[in-house]
Parts: structure tokens; C-alpha cells; sequence
């Protein structure tokens, strides 16, 4: 009995511990088995098997959830009870094939199949898992299944009856690897779907950047229209002015009323200029729409790009919510101060990566930068921070990205490398 | 430290010697004006047969080839020179200058303080050719990103941190935080004996620790960034400290 919880605490929270990649302390080990291994010794002496299952399943569970924060926890825990059970089937069956019928062999090959499922899961599923982003809703669905599928393999092991039977641990083998099975392809189905999804928001995304260029675009047109359209009416005063040779009157009309109005068709037409190199229509239409913004808010934005850039290697509804942020910022930085000039280049490198470089002047130059990524802090007050948190969470995903913040003589750099 | 000038404006050319003669730059011993060109293919000359560190150039050059080739010239022939650029106008491509060509500074002409911006990069300048001279350069961490290419003294530098992304590190330093592809023993190497590796994912600078937390085991640094050290480093780490620091125990 006691080997039996022994074997079965090291095999459970052994495995926790690894695919969590907690670091086992001496707290976190005392806190495993005052709160969860010795009241499930009581239960199962004093109480069913039942309970003292349901029990560990829920009080590892928290547990494991407080030290790691994630609802990966939860999910985690039913997945080593299900390989734990599985391996302990899995024993049994090798076992009673091979006849021998030690004792020590079975706990052997349960080993064995413990830690090679483990490993498998760590290294491939987990690792696959963690590049998608799951919604809630899909989270709870998977926590859901895991439960249901643990329930299932508990009312097959308990109310079957007698393990004894060699017939009955082979039928029981076989239909708990169907279940297996059907489960596997069940959530390889559910991640395809998820994987399709995700492509079809990536160009919803891109289209509604793009609209926001067309937008631009059309706003240019129609001020050149305009333009045309008034084209012969400036002209004619032009000439009168010419005719009465009246040099301060044509100097007056034509800075205070032609050059003013036509800036506003210049700066628009200009802003489109500078994003012809860009290719990336989702980054054209990000900056385009932050330039006019920017128009709005009278703040000056330069764009630089001086060679084309035609790709950029990073999921693009990624590296447009990034950037959004960190132009905001840039921008919400700079309207407080008079004459800033916000720089932004998207540049190609000789190594062929894309550096993209957010330059603004800051006044403030005491911010401490290395907890600027922490989500509760900003210098702006409660709940506004969480930008540049998230900028560090998004980019985390991306082993190919990486980010450098820094202030310079005032200035406030944040430079975004691409490999 | 040999300067070149090339700018096509005469007044503009004249200005900008006297401004340097006149400097107190010029008491050094070492600084020498090397060459003022008013056309590229004098530098290109000038550079087939000697060497210089400061390149005063003008962007707007009225020449076949413009400012930016010809620093991209220089720069292919000497990765460590400082160029200098001088423009009409403020602010443009910036950016493009220090990323693509590791430009050191601008210096805007229409400016009333222009003599001023002038001597103060030219300073700066001067300092970075004696780090070059002097190997103070081996003092120093540096982060390349596209030609640029950031120094950081290592005085500066708090600690690196592997991020939970493999190959990515961290480094955190007074003025900024940094991501570069590399591993910490590679870094181990560049680095001196205020480092210290403490931790499979991190390597600190013993001389910006505040706090060392024994049942966590956890280091605060300076500017509040935690970092972890293993028991197998305790040892080694609380006899590198240095003894003249105020480190708390906890």
C-alpha cells in the first residue's frame, strides 16, 4: 500500500514538475505533500478510492496553477494522470503478455512508459501547442475533454471490476487505446481549425490595413481634384496680379492662400510617397493610417524608407500590433512636447534582416527601462501601461525577433530587428 | 586623430576649418586636419594611399557621387572610422544614416549653434579614437544592429538573462535593455571579472548587486532586476563579491 502511493506521488508530481519546468524547492516539495500526498493517504485509508482521486486531481491542480500562474496547470495535471494511468495499463498488459507475472518487471515497464510519455508530450505536443494562440473558449474545451477523458479511464478501471483477469486487462488496454486514439485526432481536428481561423483574422487583418491605405489614398485623390478644379481660378488671379504688376499683393495671395492650402494636399500626397517602397500592404496600411493620425494630431512623423522592403518574416498580425504600440507611444510621448519630431525607418540590412527604428524625444530621461515591460508599471497612470507588456508577451513567441529599447541624449529608441 | 572634410560650398569649407583650428579640440597633439576636399573623387584619391578617422561629409554633395556613397566607400575600407554628416536639413533620413552606415552624428547647417554641435561630436569622435587606440574598446559590450553598432561600458551593464525563447538573451543595462542572438558561455568569454555566471541562465555584474536572498535564491540588482543564482554557484559567488560593497543578506 504505501509503495503504491510512493510510486504513485513520484510518478505524478515528477513528471508535474518537468513539464511545468518548475524548479522542485524544498518549499514546493513540503507544500506537495502536506497539502496534497498526505491528506490523499487519509482518504484512501478512511474514505473511498473515489474521493481520494477526485481530491488529488482538484487539490494538484490549484496547486500547480499557484505556482505557475497558467491555466496550462490544469490541463497539465490531467494529461500525467491520464499518462499514469495509461502507463499503469499499458504495464499490466506487457506484463501479463509476457507471463512472467513479477511484480518488479511491472513497475519496470510502468516506469518506463511513464517517462517516455512524458518526454513525448513535453518535446512534441507541448512545444507544438505553444506557438498557437488558444482563446479561452478553446482552453476550457481542451480542460473539459481531458477531465471527461480522466473520468472515463477512472469508471474503467474501478467499475470493470478485478484487474486480475487477463482477458479483461487486454480488452481494457485495447479500448482505452481506441479512446486514445479518437481523443488524439478529435483535438488535432479542433487544432487545424484553429490554425485556419487564425489565417483567415491574419487577412482580415491585412484587408482592413489595406482599406485604411485605400482610404488615404482616396483622400489624396480628392484633394488633387480639388486642386484641379481651382487650378484655373488660380491662375486668373495670378495673372491679374501679374498684369497690375503688384508684386506684395501676388507675394500675399500666394503664401497665405495658395501655399496654405495646398501644404495640407502636399503632406497628404507625401505621405503616400514615402510608403512606396514598402511592399508589406499590412505595414503600408499601419503606417499610413498612423501618419494620418499623426496629421490630425499636428505632430510631425518622419517615415524613412530607403530601399524596398517586399517581406518581412514574422506573423504580420503580430508585428502590426506591436508596432502600433510602440508608434502610440511614441506619438502620445511627443504631442506633449513642442517641435518633437517622431522618426520612424523601416530599414533591410545587409544580413537580410528588417530593423524597423522608433525614435522620439522624451523629456523625462529618469525612467528606469528595465521595468518599463512589467504590466503594472507606466509612468501614465493605472491601466495604461499594459502596452508595452503586452509588446514583451507578443514578441516572446517570436525566437526570430528581437528588441531593443534604450535613451539617448533624450531620445527614446526602441529598435525592432527581424532575422 | 586625422579629420577629412568634404564639403562642395566654399564659405561652407572655410567655416568649418577655422571652426576646428579654433577649437579647443585642436590642442591635442594628435589632432590633425588630413584632407579638405570639395569633391568626392579627392577623398577617394586621398584614401588610396592613406587612412583617416573622422570623415566631416557633406550629404547634399552637387557630385556624381552623393554623400551617402561615399561614406558607404569609407565605411567598406575602415569599419571603425567616425562619419560625420553635415546637412541642410534637419532630419533627414536620420535613421537611415546611423542603421545603414553607422553614421556617429548629424549636424544640421542652418542652425545658430552649429560651431557648438560641431565641437561637441567632434569630441565624441575623439574619444571613440582613443577607446580605438588605447583598447579601451575591450572595456566594453557591444550590439550590433543592422551597421550600427551600440557600445555599452561594461560598468553600465546590469546582468544578462537567457529569455524564455532559447538563443535569445537579455541584457539590461543603465540606459536600455537589449536582445541579441548568442549564448551566455560565448558572452562569459567577452566579459571581465566584475561577471559573474551565477545561474545557467544568468551572468551579473558583481558590482550592482543590492540584495541577495538566500531562501529564494534570488539576486536584486541595482535597478530592480531579479536574477537567480544556483545553489552549486553560492560558494564561488559570495567569494567573488567585492568587499567594499553594501550587499543586504536576507
Amino acid at each position: 500500500m504505501l509503495l503504491f502511493i510512493l510510486r504513485d506521488s513520484i510518478f505524478i508530481f515528477g513528471p508535474l514538475f518537468y513539464l511545468l519546468t518548475i524548479r522542485p524547492t524544498k518549499i514546493k516539495l513540503i507544500q506537495v505533500i502536506v497539502l496534497v500526498i498526505l491528506p490523499f493517504c487519509l482518504l484512501l485509508t478512511y474514505t473511498s478510492q473515489l474521493i481520494a482521486i477526485c481530491f488529488l486531481f482538484i487539490t494538484a491542480s490549484l496547486l500547480f496553477y499557484l505556482f505557475t500562474k497558467s491555466i496550462v496547470a490544469f490541463f497539465d495535471v490531467t494529461v500525467v494522470l491520464l499518462i499514469s494511468i495509461f502507463s499503469d495499463n499499458l504495464a499490466q498488459f506487457i506484463n501479463s503478455q509476457l507471463t512472467t507475472n513479477s511484480y518488479i518487471l511491472e513497475i519496470f515497464w510502468f516506469i518506463l512508459c511513464q517517462i517516455s510519455l512524458s518526454f513525448l508530450y513535453k518535446n512534441c505536443v507541448k512545444k507544438k501547442l505553444s506557438s498557437l494562440r488558444f482563446p479561452f473558449k478553446m482552453q476550457l474545451l481542451l480542460i473539459i475533454i481531458g477531465i471527461l477523458t480522466l473520468g472515463m479511464f477512472y469508471i474503467n478501471v474501478f467499475f470493470i471490476g478485478v484487474q486480475d483477469n487477463k482477458a479483461l486487462t487486454t480488452a481494457n488496454f485495447f479500448i482505452q487505446i481506441t479512446y486514445i486514439l479518437l481523443i488524439v485526432l478529435a483535438v488535432t481536428l479542433l487544432i487545424t481549425n484553429l490554425n485556419k481561423m487564425q489565417a483567415i483574422q491574419q487577412k482580415e487583418v491585412a484587408q482592413q490595413q489595406f482599406f485604411e491605405y485605400m482610404q488615404a489614398l482616396e483622400q489624396v485623390n480628392t484633394d488633387m481634384q480639388k486642386f484641379r478644379h481651382d487650378y484655373t481660378n488660380i491662375l486668373m488671379s495670378l495673372k491679374n496680379y501679374i498684369e497690375d504688376e503688384d508684386l506684395q499683393g501676388l507675394k500675399h495671395y500666394f503664401y497665405s492662400d495658395i501655399m496654405q492650402v495646398e501644404k495640407q494636399t502636399l503632406f497628404q500626397s507625401k505621405i503616400i510617397g514615402t510608403l512606396e517602397k514598402l511592399e508589406v500592404v499590412e505595414l503600408k496600411g499601419l503606417l499610413s493610417s498612423k501618419l494620418l493620425l499623426a496629421n490630425r494630431l499636428q505632430q510631425r512623423v518622419t517615415v524613412e524608407i530607403p530601399h524596398p522592403i517586399s517581406s518581412v518574416n514574422m506573423n504580420l498580425i503580430d508585428l502590426t500590433r506591436v508596432l502600433g504600440i510602440l508608434i502610440d507611444n511614441a506619438m502620445e510621448a511627443s504631442v506633449e512636447i513642442a517641435d518633437s519630431v517622431v522618426h520612424i525607418a523601416v530599414l533591410s540590412t545587409a544580413q537580410q534582416s528588417v530593423v524597423i527604428v522608433i525614435d522620439n524625444v522624451i523629456h523625462d530621461t529618469n525612467i528606469n527601462i528595465s521595468t518599463i515591460f512589467d504590466y503594472q508599471s507606466s509612468s501614465k497612470g493605472d491601466g495604461r501601461g499594459i502596452g508595452l507588456a503586452n509588446v514583451k508577451e507578443i514578441l516572446q513567441a517570436h525566437a526570430n525577433v528581437s528588441l531593443n529599447t534604450r535613451i539617448e541624449k533624450q531620445h527614446f529608441i526602441q529598435e525592432l530587428q527581424i532575422f | 586623430m586625422k579629420i577629412v572634410i568634404c564639403e562642395d560650398d566654399a564659405r561652407q569649407r572655410k567655416f568649418l576649418q577655422s571652426t576646428i583650428v579654433h577649437s579647443s579640440l585642436f590642442q591635442y597633439d594628435d589632432v590633425e586636419i588630413a584632407l579638405i576636399a570639395s569633391n568626392p573623387s579627392e577623398v577617394f584619391t586621398y584614401l588610396k594611399e592613406h587612412r583617416a578617422n573622422c570623415f566631416l561629409l557633406d550629404i547634399e554633395l552637387q557630385h556624381e557621387i552623393n554623400g551617402l556613397e561615399l561614406a558607404n566607400t569609407i565605411r567598406s575600407k575602415d569599419p571603425l572610422a567616425s562619419i560625420i554628416f553635415i546637412t541642410t536639413y534637419a532630419d533627414k533620413l536620420k535613421l537611415t544614416f546611423t542603421y545603414k552606415i553607422a553614421a556617429l552624428d548629424f549636424i544640421v547647417k542652418n542652425e545658430p549653434n552649429l560651431a557648438e554641435n560641431l565641437i561637441d561630436t567632434l569630441h565624441i569622435a575623439y574619444q571613440k579614437h582613443q577607446n580605438i587606440q588605447t583598447e579601451q574598446i575591450d572595456k566594453t559590450f557591444q550590439v550590433k544592429i543592422g551597421e550600427h553598432v551600440q557600445i555599452i561600458p561594461f560598468t553600465d551593464i546590469y546582468c544578462f538573462a537567457t529569455s524564455l525563447n532559447a538563443h535569445k538573451i537579455e541584457m539590461k543595462e543603465k540606459n536600455g535593455v537589449y536582445e541579441f542572438f548568442s549564448n551566455l558561455t560565448d558572452i562569459e568569454q567577452q566579459l571581465d571579472e566584475r561577471f559573474f555566471r551565477c545561474h545557467r541562465g544568468y551572468i551579473i555584474n558583481l558590482q550592482h548587486i543590492r540584495k541577495i536572498d538566500q531562501t529564494y535564491r534570488t539576486i536584486t540588482m541595482t535597478n530592480g532586476s531579479i536574477c537567480h543564482y544556483s545553489f552549486r554557484y553560492k560558494k564561488a559567488l559570495i567569494k567573488a563579491l567585492p568587499s567594499t560593497s553594501t550587499i543586504i543578506f536576507e
